[in-house]
């Protein structure tokens, strides 16, 4: 086999997602640090999703198109550093096959370079040891066998040196980041990339991925493959709380015989929409959105047993944040921000201080480039400043901001935490020009220290502190600082490093779980320590963290 | 013949300030409960305030009727003088209006000019402050007039307020509706831009207002006045004023109380300082 055309390269890359699809779970479980988290795996398996959905409508078409579709499916859809990444380097094979009616082995070597060029760019500070070294070592070993080749007109061979490489780099990866080596894990979005050659490969080679074990290892041992998801019902079944938010949320099982799945998505589709439907004559499981649930139902009780019923209101929060915006007769051209945020309670605080439009997310819920599009094309605005609020949401919002639009400007102040996000929405001012505000809220957002307090979900040991699971943690700007048993002390002890005194602001926003009583006791214990000191408490709704805490 | 000034209430020179610069205030009107008060004139402002934090309903504002204003020219006319009258600004109060119609009514060819300060309170006494000091060399209402619209430009103010609730309820919340928002607790900090309300900084505190305000008063550049207001905490113009010390030479400074008729609208614990910048 000398070439790839469109449909060899179109049910490779199908294939490669079939494979991440089975290792979603040993993916999302690769985290260096022990806090519930956005998950790679699953961050990334959105992302290449809607690409593989772009080529489901595609037939017979060239490998160059193949690969735009890819570029383009995954562009929106984009979530999460791994996503973003992930998105960025179909961009770069595209490029590298533009224009090819078929990828020849230079065209793949070409391919995985301007992949990796692509990928680099990225991201703000390129690290190794992570995805980027994997997609680098691919393009590096592919250019080196050409020329050993002299030209090589093998594409088997050539995908199998590619998919080799990466495993070599993955398995580097502890080597060269430290952070890795302390949590005896390799890189989680290096794992998708040779999950995805690798599937690839299996296809390519007539070998079925659907049961395939790649035989990985993290650093901790070799994944077991029990672990290994079996592609079909529950685990094609995406986590639906990071879909759109629109109408009702129905999900549902429908149980019968003969049940005719390809007709029950037909006929679902003129109903509803964000649809996933999977099962087989026996089984169906439905994941639909619309405005009335009762229709789905209807539905669907006709064919057989429904089970597992679920209906969740998507639109009630975003309906009062929009009417709280509306009375403020905020304005729909001029200036406009649009914040993520993980909790009713903060969602509240942004449309309330600064008429921002609220995406919901945050470090387990990683909003995709296309959210963060819809919510800037909400306000009508001409420009639109975009807050991440959480590192894992830095370069989504960037990738978003880079989309190109005639009638508006998209903006983005990189907050890392809710609490700059909270300082620079307070420096947002409707009146002044984007430049002023980009310049406030920068300004803002610096003057801030925030703590985060949230409970490890494993053993492990960071930055040489020890960790236990269920232990609490308190994270200073990002990085470990104090280990406890229980919220508040973690907490307080964060704070006793900050060097407090009476002319500091000190801002509490509690999480969903959280016992006000507890919230006042430890801010009785603040004034304590620092008398005359501000304490502001804030009801925040986040989950899995206690404390969101901002000093100023 | 001689140039006289004329203002109004809303620039909360005090009867003294008033008497010194030889200026004519003529008096906005104060509602309360259905009874009417000439701002300056019928009410103490310790009074006024304690009526606006715990009396059942908020005060509201009227301009001074032409009347007023056509008694106050007529006597300085009838003098054989001329006439500069400096007004708050009329995107916040009729009052210039009043102005002009009680101008035409003493004929087209009266010997007066109405003035848009474009500013209220502690810019509008800097403004008037600096025409009367200069009146005496003017040879006509008209040559003053060209000055003191000059001295505009020059002139600015920023306002912190311990709330935008009287603002919002007197509906003269202008651009500032933006920073109306009560999860958390600020004190806004506003100006007034082509004489409208306008926000500009929402600090966490009093005490970073307080520093904001000295801040943003200092950045607008080298100053030949200052002045500072408050409405009901005279310790905070005092600590103002302190900060400020060395921007300009003590008789250069004026400190003034929000009066009735600003005080319906910025509220209790409300301070500002206006700069006229140095030529």
């Amino acid at each position: 086999m000398q070439v790839l055309n469109g449909n060899d390269l179109a049910g490779a890359l199908t294939a490669g997602f079939h494979c991440l699809q089975r290792y979603r779970d040993p993916i999302n479980a690769l985290n260096v640090y022990p806090v519930p988290d956005g998950d790679t795996g699953t961050n990334m398996l959105l992302t290449m999703r809607a690409g593989i959905e772009k080529l489901a409508q595609a037939d017979g078409v060239t490998a160059g198109e193949v690969a735009f579709q890819m570029a383009d499916g995954t562009f929106w859809e984009a979530r999460g550093n791994s996503g973003v990444i992930l998105s960025q380097f179909f961009k770069g094979i595209a490029t590298g096959l533009e224009g090819k009616a078929v990828c020849a082995c230079s065209d793949l070597a070409q391919a995985f370079r301007s992949a990796t060029d692509a990928a680099y760019k990225s991201v703000g500070n390129p690290v190794e040891g992570t995805m980027l070294t994997v997609i680098r070592f691919v393009a590096e070993a592919l250019e080196s066998n050409l020329q050993q080749d002299g030209g090589g007109d093998d594409i088997l061979s050539m995908w199998g040196t590619a998919y080799q490489a990466s495993r070599d780099a993955l398995d580097a990866t502890p080597s060269m980041l430290a952070k890795l080596r302390e949590a005896g894990v390799v890189d989680a979005g290096g794992m998708g990339i040779v999950v995805i050659l690798g599937g690839a490969y299996l296809h390519l080679t007539g070998e079925n991925v659907e049961e395939a074990d790649l035989e990985l290892a993290t650093a901790a041992g070799q994944i077991d493959p029990s672990q290994l998801a079996s592609v079909s019902v529950e685990s094609d079944f995406l986590d639906s709380s990071v879909e759109s938010e629109w109408g009702y949320c129905t999900q549902f099982l429908i149980q019968g015989e003969n049940l005719d799945i390809e007709r029950v998505r037909m006929e679902l589709a003129e109903k509803a929409e964000s649809l996933v439907i999977v099962g087989d004559d026996r089984f169906i499981k439905v994941h639909v959105h619309l405005e009335d649930p009762g229709v789905a139902l209807t539905y669907a009780v006709g064919l057989g047993e429904l089970d597992q019923i679920k209906i969740d209101n998507m639109s009630l929060q975003n309906q009062d944040w929009a009417s709280g915006h509306q009375e403020r007769g905020a304005p729909k051209s001029g200036i406009a921000l649009v914040a993520v945020a993980p909790g009713d309670g903060l969602a509240q605080l942004f449309t309330d201080t600064s008429g921002a439009l609220v995406v919901s997310g945050g470090q387990t819920m990683n909003p995709s480039v296309a959210q963060l599009i819809a919510a800037a094309e909400r306000s009508g605005a001409e420009d639109v400043i975009l807050l991440p609020n959480n590192k894992n949401v830095a370069i989504t919002a960037t990738q978003a901001s880079e989309r190109e639009n005639e009638t508006q400007r998209l903006h983005v102040v990189l907050t890392s935490t809710v609490q700059q996000g909270i300082a620079a929405a307070l420096a947002f001012n409707s009146q002044a020009s984007a430049e002023q505000n980009l310049g406030a809220m920068n300004g803002a957002m610096s003057e801030v220290v925030s703590i985060e307090v949230t409970r490890s979900i494993r053993n492990t040991t960071l930055g040489g502190i020890a960790v236990a699971e269920g232990d609490y943690m308190g994270l200073v700007d990002g990085d470990l600082a104090v280990v406890e048993n229980s919220a508040e002390t973690a907490l307080l002890a964060s704070l006793a490093g900050c060097g407090l005194t009476d002319d500091h602001i000190v801002t509490i926003y509690w999480g969903t779980d959280t016992d006000l009583g507890k919230v006042e006791e430890v801010a009785g214990k603040i004034e304590e320590q620092a008398p005359g000191i501000q304490v502001d408490l804030v009801y925040g709704g986040q989950p899995h963290y206690p404390y969101f805490v901002s000093v100023e | 013949m001689a140039v006289r000034i004329v203002t109004d209430s809303t620039s909360d020179l005090t009867p003294a300030q008033a008497q010194d610069l030889g200026v004519t205030v003529v008096p906005a009107n104060v509602i309360i409960d259905d009874v009417t008060y000439r701002d300056g004139v019928d009410m103490t402002s310790d009074e006024f305030y304690r009526r606006l934090i715990s009396g059942p309903s908020l005060p509201t504002t009227s301009q001074p009727s032409v009347g007023t204003f056509q008694t106050a020219y007529q006597e300085i006319l009838d003098q054989g003088d001329e006439i500069v009258s400096i007004h708050v600004s009329g995107k916040l109060s009729g009052t210039v209006n009043s102005a002009n119609q009680a101008k035409a009514s003493l004929g087209e060819n009266a010997p007066i000019e109405v003035i848009d300060s474009g500013g209220a309170s502690i810019a509008l006494a800097l403004i008037t402050a600096a025409a009367a000091e200069t009146v005496g060399q003017a040879s006509s209402c008209r040559e003053l007039a060209e000055q003191v619209r000059g001295n505009l430009t020059r002139t600015s103010a920023v306002f912190a307020l311990d709330t935008l609730e009287y603002l919002q309820k007197g509906g003269r919340i202008g651009k500032a509706q933006a920073f109306v928002g009560s999860l958390l607790s600020v004190k806004p900090i506003l100006t007034l831009v082509e004489g409208e309300v306008h926000p500009l900084e929402r600090p966490r505190n009093h005490q970073r207002a307080m520093r904001r305000l000295v801040e943003l008063t200092r950045e607008k550049g080298p100053a030949a006045r200052l002045g500072i207001a408050y409405s009901t905490d005279e310790a905070w113009a005092a600590e103002l004023r302190g900060s400020l010390s060395d921007v300009v030479p003590e008789d250069r400074v004026m400190t003034v109380r929000f009066g009735p008729a600003l005080g319906t609208y910025v509220g209790p614990r409300a301070v500002g300082v206006a700069v006229m910048l140095a030529r």
